[in-house]
């Protein structure tokens, strides 16, 4: 299996290991479902990551999709339903509402697991944890939306789990004016809070 | 900046169901010779809260509620301690589990890892050591609050870009009513700290409230006292 060179990312090069190969690094793309991705205006991030997507797949690489949403019979814990009920724009919405699905150009392919998941943070309640250790994934290329939502969220759980992240700053977006630049900071913030940061075009396959 | 969603959303507040949650303030983080100080870090930023904490602590101790503190740090033989975490201590230039000034940094049972003086926990206060950044993350903190009954969580601490950041989020998706101190807390920069603040205020409390020391000692001597004449 090849093994690719450190990414350009900062705050330093990553993965600190020095080296990355498809049997350890997955391709997370978290909630780029229809709502969200026409809400933000996010259809050219969903263009730049299409491309990245495609690469991963050739190259036998491992990806995974977030979906965001609650089960209609089973809800939203009651101060969680009671704050969503009250936000203009990034609503968590039923499975299988309209804008639930994940936009074509990014739709899952037969055998890449798509983790379904009522809050932000993937990692609670789910099996996510379980799929990377069972396949041997030490580290993460993520993109997705919102950057302050889901996408920072799982960031910081994954970290706690030592998955070693790199969130790809033209993959991701909001339209939550200043919190892109705000969870880019605090990612990076002294060596590296959470993990790296780098465009697209600094992953070469 | 205040969140304009009142809290608790779920009802008026009940102290027997209600958590205060002071996240790390360790000497590592905010005290004279720890880990930040070493690192060559101001704790100017981190050293503020102490004062809004401590009141709120007086006031949840006279009130009777569930105190929680948390603690970050790793077991002495660091087993808890992922590779990367590691990796990016000794890059900042003193690593977790290397020496410093206050004993091995981060490191449980040495004085840097252990609580300022001034917001030491009392017996019978319940302290969580904690590997990660959330609270709930391999410890018995969700286990605890189950315990307790506790629904709703009033947080503060250090660092709010960080571990306090992480633990509301997590609260939030596990069904918590929280909501942040914004005067008891604080971030080694503080444009990180504001940015973290104003990122939980919007749409009236992404993940929880955000409130501060004084209304909060208030609704607590308020709830305190429809207790007793209940």
């Amino acid at each position: 299996m090849t093994t690719y060179s450190p990414v350009a990312s900062e705050p330093y090069a990553w993965p600190f290991t020095g080296a990355w190969s498809m049997a350890d690094t997955a391709l997370f793309l978290i909630d780029f479902q229809a709502e969200p991705v026409s809400e933000i205006g996010a259809e050219p991030v969903v263009a730049a990551v299409a491309p990245l997507l495609a690469a991963w797949r050739a190259a036998g690489g491992t990806v995974l999709h977030g979906r965001r949403g609650f089960d209609p019979i089973v809800g939203l814990p009651r101060a969680a339903a009671l704050r969503n009920a009250v936000r203009p724009v990034d609503r968590i919405l039923a499975r299988g509402a309209e804008g639930w699905a994940i936009v074509e150009t990014l739709a899952p392919k037969d055998g890449e697991p798509v983790i379904d998941h009522a809050g932000d943070n993937i990692f609670l309640g789910s099996d996510l944890a379980f799929l990377l250790q069972r396949q041997g994934i030490a580290n993460l290329v993520i993109a997705g939306l919102r950057t302050e939502g889901a996408v920072h969220a799982t960031m910081r759980a994954a970290n706690d789990g030592g998955f070693e992240c790199l969130l790809l700053e033209d993959g991701t977006a909001t339209d939550l004016p200043g919190a892109k630049t705000a969870v880019l900071n605090i990612t990076r913030f002294g060596t590296g809070l959470f993990g790296t940061t780098a465009p697209i075009a600094a992953i070469t396959l | 900046m205040h969140s304009d969603v009142t809290w608790p959303v779920t009802g008026p507040l009940d102290l027997d169901r209600t958590a205060l949650v002071v996240i790390d303030m360790q000497t590592d983080f905010c005290g004279p010779g720890g880990w930040i100080d070493r690192l060559g870090q101001s704790i100017e930023n981190t050293r503020k809260p102490i004062s809004p904490i401590a009141e709120l602590l007086e006031a949840a101790r006279v009130a009777g509620m569930t105190i929680i503190h948390t603690r970050e740090g790793h077991r002495p033989d660091l087993s808890d301690l992922n590779p990367v975490k590691r990796w990016r201590s000794r890059l900042h230039g003193v690593g977790i589990g290397d020496e410093s000034n206050q004993g091995r940094a981060l490191t449980r049972g040495d004085p840097g890892h252990d609580i300022i003086a001034e917001l030491y926990p009392l017996p019978g206060e319940i302290v969580v050591d904690k590997p990660g950044k959330s609270s709930f993350h391999a410890t018995e903190f969700d286990q605890i609050l189950r315990a307790r009954g506790i629904e709703a969580l009033i947080v503060c601490g250090v660092t709010s870009d960080c571990c306090v950041q992480s633990t509301i989020r997590d609260g939030a998706d596990l069904g918590y009513d929280c909501v942040l101190v914004v005067d008891g807390t604080a971030a080694v920069e503080t444009a990180n700290h504001q940015g973290m603040v104003d990122l939980l205020a919007a749409y009236g409390g992404r993940w929880g409230a955000v409130s501060s020391s004084e209304a909060l000692i208030a609704l607590i001597a308020g709830a305190s006292k429809a207790g007793a004449a209940a």
